[in-house]
């Protein structure tokens, strides 16, 4: 028996030895990677970290996101070594949390999502920025005094600066294209209230506008901003302000699903919508010719994609097809505009143990100059573009380009200003206009912003109390009541709408009250008025967004002539 | 025996339904192949189901040339089989002196070891403990913490368990020692639980996700399991409004995602027809015998 003990000891001896030798291994090849990455800081220049978004999509030719052309790019021409730390995209609340929680999170993070930043705000986890900017700064600093807005947005309740931000180009974010071969068949005119809306969706369901003989067309799909028509249903968003009250606008919970419930139960849209919640189906259906009017995404690249590749597709798949804008109409709430897409956005944080701020800095501002801003953007003049007729940068070759800046996008400068880079980083000035098909996209541009700016001329209101990322997140203590409270809302209205006569429209927003009541929303409401009482002249409201929209008409307009 | 009609007519019922059962397992894998070998416009139009469309090894071309999915596939097959070494090498050695009724303080360590089934250190302080051991950004961090499963290890425990007594005797009568008995007559005897658990543990660390995520920190050494989850979950960033992100401007393709998901798959269906005869077996006498 004795014998035996002494043999297992020897094992788990044994093993412990094992593992001791295991675990040094380990220990070396850590040192060996950051001897590594070190090697490659050149001469003096003081080292910073930073993180980069990666989305997977970076060729094994180019490296990884943390060393690449890119990265050796930016150490060779800015002022820092600057190391990198990948965040996995879709990760990115986990992976920071963890890197804040275990004290190895980098000197200089890029987030878009407020409400991962917000809590490390309030877990004083964050630098401020006022000294740095003004001891070390020109080109940001330069930034902030002819944008007041920026420096207003980025200011913390301590009155305080903790954030980096952008200007971004204001533009709507959702849009609705209506068939105009179907209308145009069927004798109908563009839709201009939500009633003629449902009368033309009856239309294009019932009346067979493809002519294949079967019904089976829909007259739209569940899309993004169908909500926003009805001003708005986002519970955290769906406040107005009477004489400086903030009144919760259930009344357009109710013209929403009396709305949808009249298209669910008329077979106008999907009945299967719920499952598609990736919009997939939806798109499908569009690109097969199936729907009548097409509620999408249409900022940045989606542009391209609509009026580019997918119009291709629609019109190889129902030939003779026809699409049109159709602006937001007018519902029973009011006249609405799309939403529109952040104008000023916050994207960078500091760490509070940043070893050396004055570095941090003087990399903000490396990456708030024009010409950082359009090589991280395009490539190389010569390499990867060259001036256009518009002297805006060109593809010299998309392949080559899609190998060697498609995982680019804006990922190593999230910072960067739609007013630093002048015209040429608009949108509109991407269009290569001796392109037929670019030369198209570019027309329906400057046919959606005219759009726009009329229905803003015309006094159509912001969807909400205000763009959602200027909005405060909700503190710790009420975050779970708030999350069921959405949770349990949402599933009401999509039982509402899909339920039949069973459920009316008026009876399920008192039973959506009820919820908001049972998980406290007498104290949600209290913690937005207070915010909104404090913050209503500082932050970013309606008014600011539209001001924005108007100081960039100029550009787009000189663009666009 | 003879069959009667009515057993016949049962015996062709299940194998239907057995039929039926499979190809309703088998179709969503066949669909995602498809998907990968067809057309970018029959993807997006929704024409692919069992059978690919416009056929093309585009989606193929594109993700070997443009991600790093080679790299990360490596990755991914070095943490699997340096794992499941580790793996074994431990579980056999808890394995085999926990089945011994000699082992002085056994039903203490199997207290012990079943604790951890029940409780958890929790993400950051289990973090925290990795740190501190500097395996943060190597595959340590993820074999050593994992490396015993308990669940894996009371399987063979209880195959050990299992062995005939009188095998042993025999062997220790012609001079075996403890370890010669181990290598030489309970390891050979063992090989179908032996093979179940390299299957388990496989498939656990080429599935792992989370804490590839979270400990290794560069992307040089995330394994395919990430790279094709973060292709996948590419998708989710269009419905988040809130999260703004002025550059999602590569939603990855369906069709490259799905030739990333069959390569992912592909060896874990390429070992299963090898193992899987010890596997069954495996498994069921671990239980009986529990």
């Amino acid at each position: 028996m004795l014998k035996m003990t002494r043999r297992n000891a020897l094992i788990a001896g044994a093993s412990l030895t094992l593992l001791g030798v295991l675990a040094a291994c380990g220990n070396n090849d850590n040192a060996g990677n950051n001897a590594q990455s070190g090697d490659s800081s050149g001469g003096k220049k003081p080292t910073i970290s930073a993180t980069v978004y990666d989305r997977g999509t970076i060729a094994a030719s180019e490296g990884t996101m943390e060393k690449n052309r890119w990265t050796k790019w930016i150490n060779e021409n800015g002022p820092d070594n600057v190391k990198f730390t990948a965040i996995p995209r879709t990760e990115s609340k986990q992976k920071l949390n963890t890197l804040f929680a275990s004290g190895s999170a980098p000197d200089l993070i890029f987030e878009f999502d407020p409400n991962i930043k917000n809590p490390l705000y309030d877990q004083k986890q964050l630098m401020p920025l006022d000294d740095m900017i003004n001891q070390y700064s020109t080109t940001y600093k330069k930034l902030l005094e002819d944008n007041p807005i920026l420096k207003q947005v980025s200011t913390k309740s301590d009155g305080k600066i903790y954030e980096f931000g952008k200007l971004n180009e204001a533009i709507p974010q959702f849009i609705i294209v209506i068939r105009q071969d179907w209308l145009d068949k069927l004798h109908l005119t563009m839709p201009k209230t939500t009633e003629e809306m449902y009368q033309v969706a009856k239309a294009f369901t019932e009346q067979d506008p493809d002519g294949n003989g079967k019904k089976d067309t829909y007259g739209l799909n569940m899309g993004p901003g169908l909500g926003d028509i009805f001003g708005g249903i986002n519970l955290s968003n769906s406040y107005t302000d009477e004489n400086g009250k903030l009144v919760r606008t259930w009344d357009n919970f109710e013209e929403y699903i009396d709305f949808a419930k009249r298209l669910y139960d008329g077979g106008m849209i999907d009945k299967d919508y719920i499952t598609d919640n990736n919009g997939a189906k939806a798109n499908q259906d569009f690109l097969n010719g199936k729907t009548g009017m097409f509620l999408v995404q249409s900022n940045y690249s989606f542009w391209n994609k609509l009026w580019i590749s997918d119009y291709k597709t629609l019109q190889t798949n129902s030939p003779g097809a026809k699409l049109e804008i159709m602006p937001y109409p007018k519902s029973p709430r009011g006249q609405f505009i799309n939403w529109i897409n952040n104008p000023v956005q916050l994207t960078a944080v500091v760490n509070r143990n940043a070893k050396n701020p004055e570095a941090v800095m003087k990399y903000v501002d490396f990456l708030s100059e024009p010409t950082t801003g359009r090589t991280l953007t395009n490539g190389i003049e010569g390499v990867h573009w060259e001036a256009g007729p518009t002297s805006c940068p060109n593809p010299i070759d998309q392949e080559k380009n899609k190998t060697e800046l498609g995982y680019l996008g804006q990922d190593y400068n999230m910072i960067f200003s739609v007013v630093s880079g002048g015209k040429c980083s608009f949108t509109a000035s991407s269009f290569n206009p001796d392109k037929p098909d670019e030369k198209f996209a570019k027309d329906k541009f400057k046919e959606n912003m005219d759009i726009f700016y009329n229905m803003i001329d015309q006094g159509a209101k912001f969807p909400g109390l205000t763009h959602l990322e200027h909005l405060p997140s909700v503190p710790q203590d009420l975050l779970v009541d708030f999350q069921n409270a959405n949770t349990e809302i949402n599933n009401l209205i999509t039982k509402a709408i899909v339920s039949g006569s069973k459920i009316t429209p008026d009876s399920a927003v008192a039973d959506a009250q009820k919820l908001w009541a049972k998980f406290n929303g007498a104290k949600l409401d209290a913690f937005y008025q207070e915010w909104y009482t404090a913050n209503k002249d500082t932050a970013l409201m309606p008014d600011d967004i539209f001001q924005i929209v108007k100081d960039q008409k100029a550009t787009q307009d000189e663009i666009l002539k | 025996m003879r069959e009667s009609n009515g057993d016949k007519i049962t015996r062709i019922v299940i194998s239907v339904l057995l039929l039926l059962i499979s190809i309703s397992c088998l179709a969503p894998v066949i669909n995602i192949l498809s998907i990968s070998f067809s057309g970018k416009q029959a993807v997006e139009t929704g024409k692919v189901l069992l059978w690919p469309v416009d056929f093309s090894t585009q989606s193929y071309h594109t993700l070997f040339e443009g991600t790093r999915v080679l790299a990360s596939l490596w990755n991914g097959v070095v943490m699997t089989v340096g794992g499941v070494i580790i793996s074994m090498v431990f579980t056999i050695c808890a394995a085999y002196p926990l089945s011994k009724g000699y082992f002085y303080g056994r039903r203490t360590f199997t207290l012990m070891l079943l604790f951890t089934m029940v409780f958890t250190g929790g993400l950051i302080p289990t973090y925290l403990v990795v740190k501190s051991l500097g395996l943060i950004d190597s595959y340590w961090s993820i074999w050593m913490p994992g490396a015993v499963s308990t669940y894996n290890m009371l399987i063979m425990r209880s195959y050990f368990e299992g062995i005939e007594p009188e095998i042993e005797e025999a062997a220790r009568i012609d001079g075996c020692k403890e370890m010669s008995l181990l290598f030489r007559i309970i390891l050979p005897l063992s090989m179908p639980v032996i093979a179940t658990l390299i299957l388990f543990y496989g498939v656990g660390y080429w599935n792992n996700f989370m804490n590839v995520l979270i400990y290794i920190n560069s992307t040089e050494k995330y394994t395919i399991t990430v790279l094709i989850q973060q292709m996948i979950s590419s998708q989710s960033l269009l419905t988040e409004t809130l999260a703004n992100d002025t550059s999602a401007l590569d939603i990855v393709p369906e069709g490259i995602q799905s030739a990333g998901i069959i390569v992912l798959i592909l060896p874990m269906v390429l070992i299963y027809p090898f193992l899987q005869k010890y596997f069954v077996k495996g498994v069921m006498l671990g239980s009986v015998k529990g």
